[in-house]
């Protein structure tokens, strides 16, 4: 089942310039989708949309199967997670677990509920040590994994992240991504849609959906889109670091097997 | 921003740090009326005055905060009592009770003692916002606001919105002042000097740094706006809330002792009460 049905979506900020053009896509239930693209390629306002949060917008949305529309949007929301890219302006409380406790607020939940959720939660992200600290004694990639745990609160079946590593530095940026894994593990049917300008982090998605000026430009596995290098280099995209070595060692003549898909495995390999 | 005045929360779990704040401001404001009641004569009001000071000491040191920063916030206070002993002793008066003379004007023990008395007041005023600031979290305080002010929802008032943005400004007061900082460098190492300058060239680098900081107050704005909104944000829906105040022992023994207070001070006041009378002691 599609979770995300996309036909023919067209918006634009300003009439001269449309900002998205012709968008279709489908993304599947379970799935890891990253949406890559240069600055001002339409991917964040993508994710926008998605959430609901422009009003005038050309197409024909469905989100679980709900067309995207006013008097829906609180039945997708409350089954829709996202993530933004600065990590402060999203953190509404004073304390982790307040934040955290925001959501389930606005759901209603007995009071009584929250904390078995709020520690489970917490300690799915790795911060169930900070519950009391304050956002300015946080690094960046802290807050953004209290962020994730607001939205896992919710218990999502579709967790956006917009950009959500862009401001951090390479340790905040890791433990995302390994939060990311993680979470792949223990909750394989939660979908989750990363909007991103990091090639390495698109490598680890199981779809890769390459925007360019507002138009789909690849989609595929990553294996499949980052074997096109000449288009990824005509939408300024580099492949990832793996993929631009194995290129490299095959124009030298070593023949890779196709099955290595690490650089480790690649490593043994050339060792061996 | 470190207000010398209004003070700032002290991390400590002492008995009135552990008070439910509705309760807290309760007792407060409690408190705040007695130091305005006027008592029968000179004698009782600073008798009145001088033992509430002492309790309001005592308040402060259970509630952990310096003795320094109590006097730190009393130093503007030195400005305000020679002004406000001139304003008093200019104030013709017809008493018979003269301090000294200069020449043929006259200056009143009333004069000297009014404003002694304001002082004592405004001193028990600063002591009382110190314990209860010192005490409480500026969170607490927003929720003891939003307690008091919910029965005016039901005449439109916004109390919970109210509540919701006056705890989000606190929440952005560390961020808002890490922008600050990064502006004003950013603006100094372009040139900007914020530390030199007649009063043209600073208002011109203040300029230089509210504008920006302006800037990002309203991109941040707009983008809790969004992800308050994605997480299901809706102040006119129904909400449950996680911090919950539970009313204690303590903060009965925290009303009891105020209202008390209350309850003697305005008997005193009501019946002209007079100590010093009781002992067969001529006061003025």
């Amino acid at each position: 089942m599609a979770l995300i049905e996309i036909n023919n979506l067209n918006f634009a900020y300003d009439e001269e310039r449309p900002t998205l053009k012709n968008i279709s896509l489908s993304i599947e239930a379970g799935k890891y989708v990253a949406l890559i693209g240069h600055n001002g390629s339409g991917k964040s306002t993508l994710a926008k949309i998605i959430a609901g949060l422009f009003k005038k917008v050309e197409g024909d949305i469905k989100i679980f199967d709900l067309p995207l529309q006013k008097e829906n949007l609180v039945k997708i929301r409350s089954q829709l997670g996202i993530v933004f890219q600065n990590p402060d302006n999203q953190f509404v409380a004073s304390s982790v677990k307040e934040d955290i406790a925001f959501g389930l607020e606005n759901r209603a939940i007995p009071h009584d509920e929250m904390d078995p959720i709020i520690n489970e939660v917490a300690e799915e992200v790795g911060m169930e040590k900070f519950l009391d600290a304050a956002p300015e004694n946080l690094s960046g990639g802290q807050k953004q994994r209290v962020a994730i745990a607001g939205t896992l609160a919710m218990k999502p079946r579709l967790l956006l992240l917009d950009e959500a590593t862009s401001m951090l530095d390479p340790r905040g940026k890791k433990e995302i991504l390994n939060l990311i894994r993680k979470m792949r593990k223990d909750n394989p049917e939660l979908t989750i849609v990363s909007i991103t300008h990091d090639v390495e982090e698109a490598a680890l998605a199981d779809e890769v959906i390459v925007l360019n000026d507002g138009e789909i430009v690849l989609h595929g596995t990553p294996e499949e889109v980052f074997a096109h290098r000449d288009i990824l280099a005509q939408v300024r995209l580099d492949a990832p670091f793996f993929d631009s070595l194995v290129v490299a060692l095959k124009a030298e003549g070593v023949a890779v097997p196709d099955d290595i898909k690490d650089i480790k495995a690649l490593e043994d390999y050339l060792c061996r | 921003m470190s207000s010398t005045v209004l003070g700032r929360y002290v991390p400590y779990q002492s008995f009135i740090h552990r008070m439910d704040s509705r309760a807290k401001l309760f007792a407060m404001i409690c408190l705040m009326v007695t130091v305005f009641l006027k008592q029968v004569n000179w004698a009782m009001t600073f008798l009145v005055g001088g033992l509430f000071l002492v309790f309001i000491m005592m308040l402060l040191l259970l509630s952990h905060t310096k003795i320094t920063t109590f006097l730190k916030s009393l130093r503007t206070l030195w400005f305000m009592a020679i002004f406000l002993l001139i304003i008093y002793i200019l104030i013709p008066r017809t008493s018979d009770w003269i301090a000294f003379s200069i020449g043929t004007f006259n200056v009143y023990w009333d004069s000297i003692l009014d404003a002694a008395k304001i002082l004592v007041r405004l001193m028990s005023m600063i002591a009382l916002m110190l314990v209860f600031s010192a005490s409480t979290k500026p969170l607490e305080m927003s929720d003891a606001f939003e307690w008091y002010m919910s029965p005016l929802k039901y005449i439109g008032f916004p109390s919970h919105e109210l509540a919701m943005i006056l705890s989000i400004a606190l929440r952005f007061i560390p961020t808002i002042l890490e922008d600050v900082h990064r502006i004003m460098n950013a603006q100094a190492s372009r040139g900007v000097d914020f530390k030199h300058g007649g009063v043209k060239a600073k208002v011109r680098s203040v300029i230089s740094l509210i504008v920006p900081l302006f800037v990002s107050a309203f991109m941040r704005s707009e983008e809790l706006a969004d992800a308050m909104e994605c997480r299901g944000y809706d102040p006119k829906g129904k909400r449950t809330k996680y911090r919950i105040a539970h009313f204690s022992w303590r903060d009965l023994v925290g009303i009891l002792v105020a209202a008390a207070w209350l309850g003697l001070v305005i008997a005193s006041s009501v019946t002209h009460f007079d100590l010093f009378a009781v002992f067969g002691l001529e006061v003025r």
